[in-house]
């Protein structure tokens, strides 16, 4: 059974990746709108949002390259895990104060927060969970880890 | 003890680089995105709205002047989804889910340099702030961003466009 994992843990890094990878496309493109529906979360101070539209794309990006291309697997995991725990907190929070906005997320134009998304980014969360213990890894660059 | 101290460290690094990268990034942009947001100025007289200025200008209005607006036959657009502009929407107010379409409709009412009111549902949505800046892109100077939307419009109590 352990020899399986090594694969499980190559497909749901390269999942994670290109959905990352995916999301982060949209937002460098148009950080503004990003920005935007930052702001409609209502929950970023001092006009931030413009400095988190800008630069968590590029995280995102790096986290999703890393984790396809086989470079720091676990520290890529590892703020990918941490990322999808804020977006959750984010999504929540928007929940409970009754905001009815799109995420913002760059996966699918005009998804809205919701429990779908919750549950959507806990999966990606678990996988996420899944390469950080996973203890030997395949496909990986050996000088980069 | 080690290992997790090196998986820190590299999310560390690996935050940084991303960040000095977006940032270089950013600035090599033909128009680079400000780090902190500037805040819609919202207006609440026609004398405090610079109609005359060439730069392209996307300013908040109250009700009041959303009123006054209406009165003197100013174009709406409503950036809400079709769906609920049937239910009810600011009478002449234009609306389109196809942005192609509703650019044109705009275009054959105004010229560019012409100010228009832009609105969604209420101070939460972020549609009419979207298509606002949509729209200037599109080289509209203009643009006023009536926050309080169909809600406030509704509690004031001011006359509805039906769908025909």
């Amino acid at each position: 059974m352990n020899k399986i994992y090594p694969y499980i843990d190559v497909l749901i890094r390269f999942i994670i990746g290109a959905i990352f990878i995916w999301a982060s496309y949209d937002k460098i493109i148009d950080p503004g709108k990003f920005a935007r529906e930052i702001s409609n979360y209502r929950i970023v101070p001092f006009g931030l949002e413009n400095t988190i539209a800008i630069t968590l794309p590029w995280i995102e990006l790096f986290i999703g390259f890393g984790l396809i291309a086989g470079l720091y697997i676990n520290a890529n995991s590892f703020i990918a895990g941490v990322l999808l725990l804020l977006f959750n907190i984010l999504v929540f929070q928007a929940m409970v104060r009754g905001f009815n906005i799109e995420c913002g997320c760059g996966l699918k134009e005009g998804q809205m927060v919701g429990y779908g998304k919750l549950f959507e980014n806990f999966l990606l969360f678990a996988g996420c969970v899944f390469v950080l213990k996973t203890k030997e890894h395949i496909m990986y660059v050996e000088k980069f880890q | 003890m080690r290992k997790d101290k090196n998986l820190y460290y590299q999310s560390l690094g690996i935050i940084l680089v991303s960040i000095l990268l977006s940032l270089i990034f950013n600035q090599l942009r033909g128009k680079p995105l400000p780090l902190i947001k500037k805040t819609v100025e919202v207006v609440s007289s026609i004398e405090s709205l610079d109609l005359d200025s060439i730069e392209p200008s996307i300013t908040g209005i109250d009700i009041t002047l959303a009123k006054k607006l209406f009165e003197e036959n100013t174009v709406f657009v409503d950036a809400r989804a079709e769906e609920y502009y049937i239910d009810g929407h600011i009478p002449g107010a234009i609306c389109n889910d196809d942005f192609d379409t509703l650019l044109e409709e705009l275009e054959n009412k105004i010229n560019t340099d012409e100010s228009f009111v832009v609105y969604c549902s209420d101070d939460d949505c972020g549609s009419s702030e979207d298509l606002s800046y949509e729209l200037q892109s599109y080289g509209f100077n203009k643009i006023l961003l009536f926050k309080g939307g169909w809600k406030e419009w509704v509690d004031a109590d001011m006359p509805k466009g039906k769908y025909e």
